[in-house]
């Protein structure tokens, strides 16, 4: 779901830079006034365990292996806000550092991956969970739903700007100068496999997660 | 019955990420162009070249910027066979060929080069139409080669940038572009932390590997990789508590200072210059606004 550079025209990730900076800046807000100075290991941490969690593959079928973007899952371990920032720092350091993803695009993946997988699985599984026990089976049905809903809102998003390209930027001569497949076809494309697959994929591992937690360290989902 | 594929896969990952970071320490310590740069000059300049390549709307533009980017890896003392392996074997083929089937009339439309396939008659289906014959056609070709052609140039300078300097040089041009403190410090630490991170699921997975004689179930393997993010998830708040703790134990109280002193001289305000005057250039003559 990482947009490279030369997917989006300028217009669509200026706007995204836009779109997402004011997410940042209350995000550091808010973790400023609880966290104060213990932020940057806090962050810095988490982000690193943002990373890794992609790193992990699991067995899907056959010999195939799938593995989780971990948004909604390190939101609800860690709290909305500092998942924004988390998961925003992983996706800058693959982009700055790796490849992964465009330096152009930061806007878009941030707000894609980490702005709206944070938020949306944050609400999703608060408002499923309400006030279940931290045992409760509830909460991993939560954390499953959650992280399955707030995958495919990523991939719908990604797909909408994808596919805004073709109608945005054409040369002179009416040729789409980015990404060229229009919204009929970029959206169907990234919405089915993550409907189908990475979804499914997301919401297992975060559920699998969340029972391990409540047996383990229950007062980490406190 | 699972395979033990997803640990291989798993430990294939982490072994990319340390290959990556070795060789941008190996060609980072080189004593190129790039590396001579002040590293603020570059970042910005880099920036720069990559916001420009994303208003170049001709072919001939953008494989300009490619060509300049393979002299600068020249000049950096970068083997060129490794720069263009680490370019074209990833971002630009995976494009081109995902741009394949955009460069027919299905999906756009125009005047048609090579006909391919013909049927009887169209097909339409709610917002998808199949003509009649389908053919690669002019435009098509024509944005698939500005599109592969632009992802290449991007790509082709972001690997250049990724591979002339050291990681936390980086982190330190982004400190004197004034990108607040905080973030360069999360930043900066998490590129420390990873590696710790990737370290502890290395041992972890090497360890359930060669203790597997007949593997589990995949229902069981799950399980366990499920149990392995957690345990990762609570090393790593431990590890946030003990990384503040000894922060404050070395007298921090919140500001963050840097240690690095930036040393501009005549040679990078000249780089500056020329990448500006090169990039305004470049812009201004394929827009036809000079004659």
């Amino acid at each position: 779901m990482h947009i490279p550079d030369g997917y989006l025209g300028p217009a669509t990730y200026a706007a995204m830079y836009a779109v997402t900076i004011p997410f940042w800046a209350v995000a550091s807000w808010k973790l400023n006034r609880t966290l104060k100075a213990k932020q940057a290991p806090y962050l810095a941490i988490g982000a690193a365990f943002a990373f890794v969690i992609m790193m992990f593959n699991i067995p899907i079928i056959g010999g195939t292996t799938g593995h989780a973007t971990g948004a909604t899952l390190i939101a609800i371990l860690l709290g909305p806000w500092a998942a924004v920032i988390a998961v925003s720092a992983a996706i800058i350091i693959q982009a700055l550092l790796f490849g992964d993803g465009g330096i152009t695009a930061i806007g878009a993946n941030c707000f894609n991956m980490a702005v709206v997988g944070a938020l949306v699985g944050y609400g999703v599984y608060r408002l499923i969970a309400a006030r279940s026990g931290v045992a409760s089976r509830r909460r991993v049905a939560a954390g499953a739903i959650a992280a399955y809903v707030s995958l495919n809102v990523s991939a719908l998003l990604t797909g909408i700007e994808l596919g805004l390209q073709p109608m945005l930027e054409r040369s002179a001569s009416g040729q789409p100068l980015y990404a060229p497949y229009p919204l009929s076809v970029a959206v169907p494309a990234l919405a089915l496999e993550h409907l189908l697959l990475f979804g499914i994929v997301e919401a297992a591992i975060t559920a699998l997660v969340i029972r391990y937690i409540q047996k383990n360290d229950p007062d980490m989902l406190g | 019955m699972a395979s033990t594929t997803f640990l291989d896969k798993t430990l294939l990952a982490i072994a990319r990420i340390t290959e990556q970071s070795l060789f941008s320490e190996t060609y980072a310590d080189r004593r190129g162009f790039l590396q001579a740069l002040d590293i603020r000059f570059q970042l910005a300049t880099f920036l720069f070249i990559l916001v420009l390549i994303s208003f170049l709307h001709t072919p001939r533009s953008l494989w300009l910027v490619y060509g300049a980017s393979v002299l600068l890896a020249v000049f950096s003392r970068i083997p060129l066979r490794f720069f263009l392996m680490r370019v074209w074997l990833f971002v630009p083929i995976f494009t081109a060929a995902i741009i394949l089937p955009a460069i027919l009339n299905v999906v756009t439309p125009g005047d048609n080069l090579w006909v391919l396939v013909k049927f009887s008659h169209p097909v339409t289906w709610g917002p998808y139409r199949i003509p009649a014959e389908i053919a690669v056609t002019q435009q098509g070709l024509r944005a698939g080669v500005v599109f592969v052609s632009r992802v290449a140039a991007s790509v082709s300078f972001a690997v250049l940038f990724t591979m002339t300097r050291r990681w936390s040089d980086i982190f330190a041009g982004l400190r004197g572009l004034f990108v607040p403190r905080i973030l360069v410090m999360t930043l900066s630490m998490t590129e420390r932390y990873l590696f710790v991170f990737l370290r502890l699921i290395q041992d972890m997975s090497r360890a359930r590997k060669s203790r597997t004689i007949r593997p589990f179930s995949a229902s069981i393997e799950r399980n366990w990789i499920a149990s392995r993010i957690g345990v990762t998830f609570r090393k790593s708040v431990e590890m946030s508590e003990d990384v503040y703790k000894a922060m404050l134990s070395r007298g921090f109280h919140g500001e963050f200072r840097s240690i690095n002193r930036f040393d501009s001289r005549f040679a990078d305000y000249l780089w500056l210059a020329t990448v500006l005057i090169a990039g305004g250039i470049l812009l201004v003559s394929e827009r036809g606004m000079v004659r």
